[in-house]
């Protein structure tokens, strides 16, 4: 049996590291080097959450990237080159009726005082003219449309004080015993069994990433017809080729999708990892042709965990295809209605795709308590931190 | 958990212009690689749109020198990593992901830093992920990177095929599989693994690799236009600053390589303006700057380069320009430094310094035996047109003119060598001379003088 086994040969590779180029001299006589395949954090999507703000009824959108930060490190991963939305749905059709962008300026690279780096988030707003396409473009910042502009890893509020936003290092809240689950379900052949007396490990313990979180007023984002919104997640890159070294270049005005992201482990685990034409295919679309064009990828990886083609099937047009978050805007109850950062998803997602086979990876909290109030995210770990060993 | 993006297909050429380019470009080479090849070739020089990196006045270039605050802040957020996974490694025993990564963490800072105990560091933390699980392909790929920087070509060779064994569709595994092959100079395998590649992960990945062969093949402007090819494909998906500049740097260093000065100035200029600070594009911006006899910025650039990372090639070249400027005494401790971590590296039992070892007691030190000695130690590993011609050049050092000539006919015959580098043509020119050979010195010159009008002027001994 292979549960997630394509999770975990793709998060296998993504957590491997890149070993990068930077500060390499290719020698033409004696030894060549390239890059390698593997490496782009900044634009890394990991988690995406949406949930309603029991405490005033707002909508929280938050978005994780940038993995594998370790404690200490003041210096944000996030640039101008990066573009992260959130896109909303409302209407039902999978493609996005309101955005909102966020980007960063430069990093405040070796000051050793607060980092001078700023978000700028604009929105939510809706998108005009834009129906059915990829949102490529940078939102006009016209009247009416709420923008915030201030530093990373403070909380900023709109002047009507119903917009709240924080982008920053945080602890990252996924929790899982990654290692537990690759080795339960035989990954990466001829490991040994797990031990018996194996405890649970957090695999992402006193691990840090950067967190985008945006609190917005319902009527933002729902259309007046229906308390429901889907949302996703994406990053883009701008095409410039050029970042001006003396500003703070927002990069260019265009920008190509490069990755999305919306329920839990779907783009990781159910799009085909051992294809990237395939992956960047489905990374470059929206999420209204995900039935269509990737449900039988979908249900191929699937069968391979459950061997049952036909529940497969039923969980993908049921949970796991389009690829968003549902979320009734009126309702703080937790995953499948959107996603909070406490509820666990490894369990509920390793339930659904064994069938029952595999209830828990034995983590059933994160490393570090959630906040209860704006912005929700735990704080970083610092490098004196006493990381606990397990759990 | 997390994922990366990786390329989109691009549209290739038509097959009669694929076939027609492989003819001419592709040296032979058959199959799907020859048609990977020739796509390379016909998307650099047909299709691709020109490379915007324009020729730039000397005036122009951009100030590459990184800021030493910005040097030491990354150094020690690189430390601060290395030390965070390195105490992760015992945290769980069967944890084979932290001790992967930490082996990529300190290759990364061992080609940043050229220490060798980075590497050695490094192979350990991936015999720990091995150890926990044989088959972790990224830990294979990366230990066969580890091999490729201490030069255990062999070892490398066998390590890739091993990864290749464990995932034939792994990129990455079939990525150092030809590097492995490229080093080790068997580029018609190399050439068809990067093929693989290439139809996989059309990306910056696979074109810049290709661009290595076609160099390492003496096509030298095709290679450029590879780089400039992997560097659309980088623009188009996304890749990150770093390794978009990685391929200016290149396309900068193939030009100067050519004598086109002003082509190198562009390429160089306009990875820094992507990566402010871009230590390989200071490092070539340097070189071309001694090159035009401007000695004191070049000696400013490489003295902000070995203050921010020790590498001993840099100490050497530090004092090579110094040397170029008039100033041997001040040459002196940069040389006598670089010897020292070139020595101490080669008494760890680290084989990357052998080729510089070799150069410099023959250009530096004229010390033919000791530059003969190191440079055999270096053909011991691999027989490229490379090392061959390290050893001819030795041996010539060394008065040995008549084994130099017979070591250099050796690397022109090779399939490599039938449009080799200016200097090792200009090298094969002086050793036929003194073998009594004037035509064939005459004709080398006139080709190192075809391949590169400025030949004799400063250059890095890389």
């Amino acid at each position: 049996m292979r549960i997630l086994n394509s999770l975990a040969v793709r998060a296998c590779a993504a957590f491997a590291g890149f070993v990068g180029v930077g500060g390499l001299v290719a020698s033409a006589a004696d030894h060549r080097d390239a890059p390698n395949l593997i490496g782009d954090p900044q634009a890394d999507l990991l988690d995406a959450f949406a949930f309603v703000n029991a405490a005033n009824g707002r909508v929280v959108l938050a978005v994780t990237c940038c993995p594998f930060i370790v404690p200490g490190t003041t210096q944000s991963f996030a640039g101008p080159e990066v573009l992260y939305q959130f896109k909303i749905d409302n209407t039902g059709d999978n493609v996005e009726d309101v955005v909102v962008q966020v980007q960063f300026t430069k990093p405040a690279i070796g000051t050793p005082t607060v980092p001078a780096q700023q978000i700028t988030v604009v929105g939510p707003a809706p998108v005009k003219g834009k129906k059915g396409r990829l949102t490529d473009k940078l939102l006009k910042q016209s009247a009416g449309v709420n923008v915030i502009t201030g530093n990373v890893n403070t909380t900023l509020t709109n002047t009507a004080g119903d917009v709240r936003v924080f982008a920053g290092i945080t602890d990252d809240p996924f929790f899982v015993d990654f290692i537990q689950v690759l080795r339960t379900i035989g990954v990466q052949g001829g490991t040994p069994p797990v031990p018996a007396t194996r405890q649970p490990v957090d695999f992402f313990n006193g691990l840090n990433c950067e967190t985008i979180v945006v609190e917005v007023p319902a009527a933002s984002l729902k259309s007046a017809d229906s308390n429901t919104i889907r949302v996703w997640a994406t990053t883009s890159r701008s095409t410039s080729t050029k970042r001006s070294s003396k500003s703070d270049d927002k990069g260019g005005k265009s920008f190509v999708q490069v990755e999305r992201d919306g329920l839990p482990v779907i783009n990781t685990a159910l799009i085909r990892a051992d294809n990237g034409a395939r992956k960047d295919e489905f990374n470059r679309q929206g999420p209204a042709t995900d039935i269509e064009l990737f449900k039988a990828d979908a249900v191929a990886e699937l069968v391979k965990i459950n061997n049952d083609a036909a529940y497969s099937e039923t969980l993908i047009d049921t949970l796991l295809l389009p690829d968003v978050l549902v979320l009734d805007v009126t309702s703080a109850a937790g995953f499948p209605n959107g996603r909070r950062p406490e509820d666990d998803i490894i369990d509920a997602v390793l339930n659904a795709a064994s069938k029952g086979a595999v209830t828990t990876d034995g983590v059933q909290t994160n490393d570090k308590p959630f906040l209860t109030d704006f912005p929700f995210f735990a704080a970083a770990h610092a490098p004196t931190e006493t990381i606990t060993p397990r759990n | 958990v997390s994922s990366s993006p990786r390329a989109a297909r691009p549209s290739l050429p038509h097959a009669g212009e694929r076939a027609r380019v492989a003819s001419r470009s592709s040296g032979g080479a058959t199959g799907v690689a020859a048609r990977a090849l020739a796509a390379v070739v016909v998307a650099c020089t047909l299709g691709g749109r020109p490379v915007t990196a324009g020729a730039a006045t000397p005036q122009s270039a951009a100030a590459p020198a990184t800021p030493r605050s910005d040097a030491a802040a990354a150094a020690a957020q690189a430390d601060a990593e290395i030390a965070f996974f390195a105490a992760r490694v015992d945290r769980d025993p069967a944890d084979f992901l932290t001790p992967t990564r930490l082996g990529n963490l300190l290759i990364r800072q061992a080609r940043r830093t050229g220490e060798a105990e980075s590497y050695a560091r490094a192979e350990q933390a991936l015999r720990v992920a091995l150890d926990r699980n044989a088959g972790h392909v990224p830990a294979m790929a990366a230990l066969v990177t580890v091999h490729l920087a201490r030069h255990r070509f062999p070892v490398a060779l066998a390590a890739a095929r091993a990864a290749v064994e464990a995932d034939g569709a792994d990129p990455e595994a079939r990525g150092v599989l030809g590097d492995a092959l490229l080093e080790t100079g068997d580029l018609a395998a190399a050439e068809a693994e990067y093929a693989r590649v290439l139809d996989a992960v059309p990306s910056l990945f696979a074109y810049s690799r290709m661009a290595n062969l076609l160099h390492a093949r003496g096509d030298t402007p095709g290679a450029i236009a590879a780089f400039g090819k992997a560097l659309e494909r980088g623009e188009a998906d996304g890749a990150p600053a770093e390794d978009r500049s990685w391929c200016l740097v290149q396309m900068g260093r193939l030009s100067f390589a050519r004598g086109d000065w002003g082509a190198a100035e562009g390429h160089f200029n306009a990875a820094l303006e992507l990566v402010p600070g871009n230590r390989a594009a200071t490092d070539h911006v340097a070189e071309l700057r001694a090159a035009q006899a401007r000695f004191d910025e070049s000696v400013s650039l490489y003295e902000s380069l070995v203050a921010a990372v020790p590498r001993p090639e840099w100490s050497q070249a530090l004092g090579d320009v110094l040397v170029a400027a008039g100033r041997p005494e001040a040459a002196r401790p940069w040389h006598d430094k670089a010897l020292q971590a070139y020595l101490a590296a080669a008494r760890a039992g680290d084989a990357h310094y052998f080729h510089h070892l070799a150069g410099f007691y023959a250009d530096v030190a004229k010390d033919g035996t000791e530059a003969v000695k190191w440079a055999r130690r270096d053909l011991a590993l691999r027989r490229t047109v490379a090392t061959l011609d390290a050893l001819a050049w030795a041996l010539h050092a060394a008065g040995e003119f008549a084994e130099a000539a017979a070591t250099m006919d050796e690397a022109l015959a090779r399939p490599a060598g039938a449009a080799p580098d200016a200097h090792v043509l200009y090298h094969a020119s002086l050793i036929y001379f003194k073998v009594g050979a004037a035509a064939r010195a005459k004709d080398c010159l006139q080709r190192a003088a075809i391949a590169n009008p400025k030949f004799r002027d400063f250059h890095v001994h890389r």
